[in-house]
């Protein structure tokens, strides 16, 4: 049973990765070549993850190895891994668990509710497994570079790699069991999620950043630290029962990450059904008043749609607007540790160094904004109300240009006012202020332009849950492409250029953007309509 | 008011409708009767303008669905069998975006809205977001944001399921009345005796084929609409 119903989840994912072609026979197989590509883009994703983490692994190496302190080093792996783990699953498992739309469906079946449950959980760890592998990877090779080459320490690296997943999808399950029973008491419960989601990411790396500190503090201190704080001892487990050979270590360290799932598992099965029903039953919904009439226009009326549609999901939200705290809180960032950036930097002895800096944060700009992805499930999520815009008096090209305007009105005022505080703090040359004002902003509505795009060429209307097309679809993915490779053509570009003038690179950078915008809503307005029209309601 | 001539749709290799022509006067209630997968759903969401086709021509009062859909869409309304609402809007702000689309003034929206959503019992539930509506519900309000700008053509695929019993009588006074201020309705529907007492024409389709069409009278002859169907059904089996 668990077999059939794992086969359904991954056909589902799949279907959200390999859309159905106009027209095409509803029984036809999907297209390899589609699939191909997809693997592709999750490779090349997988790869500058990998590249990420491998940098970091040969720092951590460089620090602690000669010092013998091995046990830090894996330490930090467990940490990473998790937090990978954590913060891919959290609210997947939210919405493949609690929230599925095929709930009822399969609890009227036949089926027992810990087989449901298995089967859901079972594709969550198969998740895990890629998004561990990730950080396990570049940890493994910088290990095999600098480390020794026990083969105590290879078993339990092994054996850590294949329990650790364990312990993520419990805390994972958990967490989105309380999300999902706080949020489900609560009006406006996608923005209470997104909060609390939020508050727990920048916690999370809050610590991170400072876990190597923790560590090394206790590494100082080992003995003295070690006996007043039990609860810490876990951790240097986790990374000695790997790094030492110390079988005792491994084992306990192996219980924490197994146990926890076990119980949960227990737990949920047990309640499966109670948690389910007890959700829907409790739900608090604060009514409009009575007799709300208000008259508004037919344009308005689309991107109030757009945003209402938007504000109603935490996973759109989340999967789809991460970049908007992390543009305010670079900006912030940045003018609070001015005075620190301006002193590195000016260590190398460049002229105009603000100018410079200005430059490289135009970049970073327009490389967060490539996780701000609006538009590309847009019309995935009209889904199986498509029928209903479609049937209304409104043209194809304004229900295209609602999508449009919802992605702008949301990015380009928070990239407008990075660029104005970035342009007050680091005082740049004029062609470099406008640059700041002029490109960021400009890229958000080239970005609006290609996710609407790649969703008109790969839609996928029939999902069961939203989380397929926020999160996996194939719109998604082709999205980030297009979005962060022209962010490296454009520094290339640019470099070149302020080598002679930064009026230059002003004038070329933003045409570059501006012809993109202009030949990706000319396709969108004819092409792009066509599609847009060819989508089966 | 409706004239389909000649409709194709062809999914893949299959013709799910074939050279389909009807023909709809104003003050008509048309019935389209057919066994499951014969194409009326299809035919209606073509008729709608939310469905492209390869061959054939639908006019709504003289304007092609394909060349000019907006002005069709401002001549009609189309209620599916499910009608999926968008569930992250209350049902008042569903109503508006509606009335707002189709243009509708503050005055007369507030006058029809408050006539409709009496009949049909809804005015509590109004405040409520729409993913806590029942089927029956999401059925009366679908049918109120279709009534909201007066449409000339009422396209219903299956109006009735759903509904209580109160609630579908209260529809069939609607689409009577409708008619006698000149409007048209084509709508689908299995409950033979409802298109039997409704209808002024009906037609059955088969397979995604014409077998018959005309008024009550002409199809049903002495007998009932059930016994014509059936045969029919038989004969083509």
């Amino acid at each position: 049973m668990i077999k059939i119903l794992v086969r359904a989840r991954f056909a589902a994912m799949l279907a959200a990765l390999t859309p159905k072609k106009k027209n095409q026979d509803p029984n036809k197989k999907p297209g390899k070549g589609m699939l191909v590509l997809m693997l592709v883009l999750y490779l090349y994703l997988g790869f500058i993850f990998m590249m990420l983490f491998f940098s970091a692994f040969f720092g951590i190496s460089q620090i602690y190895l000669p010092s013998n302190m091995g046990w830090m080093y894996f330490s930090m792996f467990v940490i990473l891994s998790f937090a990978m783990m954590f913060i891919g699953s959290v609210f997947t498992a939210k919405s493949q668990i609690f929230e599925a739309k095929d709930n009822d469906l399969l609890l009227a079946m036949p089926i027992l509710p810990r087989d449901i449950l298995a089967s859901r959980m079972l594709v969550l760890l198969l998740l895990n497994y890629l998004m561990e592998a990730v950080v396990a990877v570049p940890a493994a090779i910088v290990w095999m570079l600098f480390g020794n080459g026990q083969f105590l320490t290879w078993l339990g690296f092994l054996l850590t790699v294949l329990a650790l997943p364990f312990f993520g999808l419990a805390i994972s399950c958990l967490f989105a069991w309380v999300i999902s029973m706080i949020t489900a008491k609560l009006p406006k419960s996608s923005f209470v999620t997104v909060a609390a989601f939020l508050l727990f990411f920048f916690a999370y790396f809050y610590l991170i950043s400072n876990a190597e500190q923790y560590l090394t503090l206790f590494a100082e201190n080992g003995d003295a630290i070690a006996s007043s704080l039990g609860g810490i001892l876990p951790l240097y487990w986790f990374g000695a029962g790997i790094a030492d050979g110390n079988l005792w270590q491994l084992a306990v360290s192996l219980l924490i990450y197994i146990l926890p799932f076990a119980l949960t598992y227990y737990l949920l099965s047990r309640s499966f059904i109670r948690l389910l029903t007890t959700k829907k039953g409790s739900r608090h919904k604060v009514a409009e008043k009575a007799s709300v009439v208000r008259a508004g226009n037919a344009q308005k009326a689309l991107l109030k749609r757009e945003l209402a549609r938007l504000c109603s999901s935490s996973a759109y939200m989340l999967n789809c607007g991460l970049s908007i705290p992390l543009l305010l809180i670079v900006a912030v960032a940045a003018v609070v540790k001015r005075d620190t950036i301006l002193s590195v930097f000016s260590e190398i002895g460049w002229n105009g160094i603000n100018n410079i800096l200005c430059c490289c944060f135009v970049l970073a700009l327009c490389f967060l904004n490539s996780m701000a992805l609006f538009t590309a499930p847009s019309v995935s999520l009209e889904g199986k109300t498509l029928w209903l815009i479609r049937s209304l008096p409104v043209s194809s090209a304004d229900i295209l240009r609602a999508k449009l305007k919802m992605h702008i009105v949301i990015t380009a005022p928070v990239n407008l006012i990075c660029g104005i505080v970035l342009a007050i703090a680091y005082t740049p040359s004029i062609p470099v202020i406008l640059l700041l004002l002029i490109a960021p902003p400009l890229y958000c509505v080239w970005i609006a332009n290609i996710g609407l795009i790649c969703n008109l060429c790969h839609p996928v209307t029939d999902w069961i849950n939203e989380a397929q097309v926020v999160k996996q679809g194939a719109a998604i993915l082709l999205t980030m492409l297009f979005s962060t490779l022209p962010v490296f053509v454009l520094a290339a570009i640019g470099v070149v250029l302020a080598i002679f003038s930064y009026w230059l690179t002003l004038l070329f950078v933003c045409a570059l953007i501006m012809l993109g915008v202009v030949l990706t809503y000319r396709y969108l307005m004819r092409g792009g309509v066509a599609r847009w029209e060819g989508i089966s309601a | 008011m409706l004239k389909i001539d000649h409709y194709t749709k062809v999914y893949g290799s299959k013709k799910a409708v074939d050279d389909l022509s009807i023909h709809i006067l104003p003050g008509e209630i048309y019935g389209f009767i057919g066994h499951n997968g014969a194409g009326k759903t299809t035919t209606l969401k073509a008729c709608a303008g939310i469905l492209q086709f390869e061959q054939g021509e639908i006019l709504v009062d003289g304007n092609s669905i394909r060349r000019d859909p907006l002005t069709c869409k401002k001549l009609m309304a189309y209620v599916p069998d499910n009608p999926d609402l968008y569930e992250f809007m209350t049902g008042w702000k569903y109503l508006n975006f509606v009335a707002d689309v189709y243009g509708v003034s503050a005055a007369d929206r507030k006058e029809r809205l408050g006539q409709f959503v009496e009949i049909f019992g809804l005015s509590t539930a109004l405040g409520q977001s729409i993913s806590t509506y029942s089927h029956g519900m999401k059925q009366k309000l679908a049918l109120i944001a279709a009534l909201v700008h007066q449409p000339k053509l009422i396209l219903l695929d299956e109006p009735f399921v759903g509904l209580d019993p109160l609630a579908s009588h209260e529809l069939k006074q609607i689409m009577r009345r409708h008619c006698e201020d000149g409007g048209s309705i084509f709508f689908s529907t299995h409950v033979l005796e409802v298109a039997e007492k409704l209808c002024d024409k009906v037609a059955i389709i088969r397979g995604g084929r014409l077998v018959v069409s005309g008024t009550m009278e002409e199809v049903k002859g002495t007998g009932s609409l059930e016994e014509v169907f059936l045969e029919l059904e038989d004969r083509n089996d």
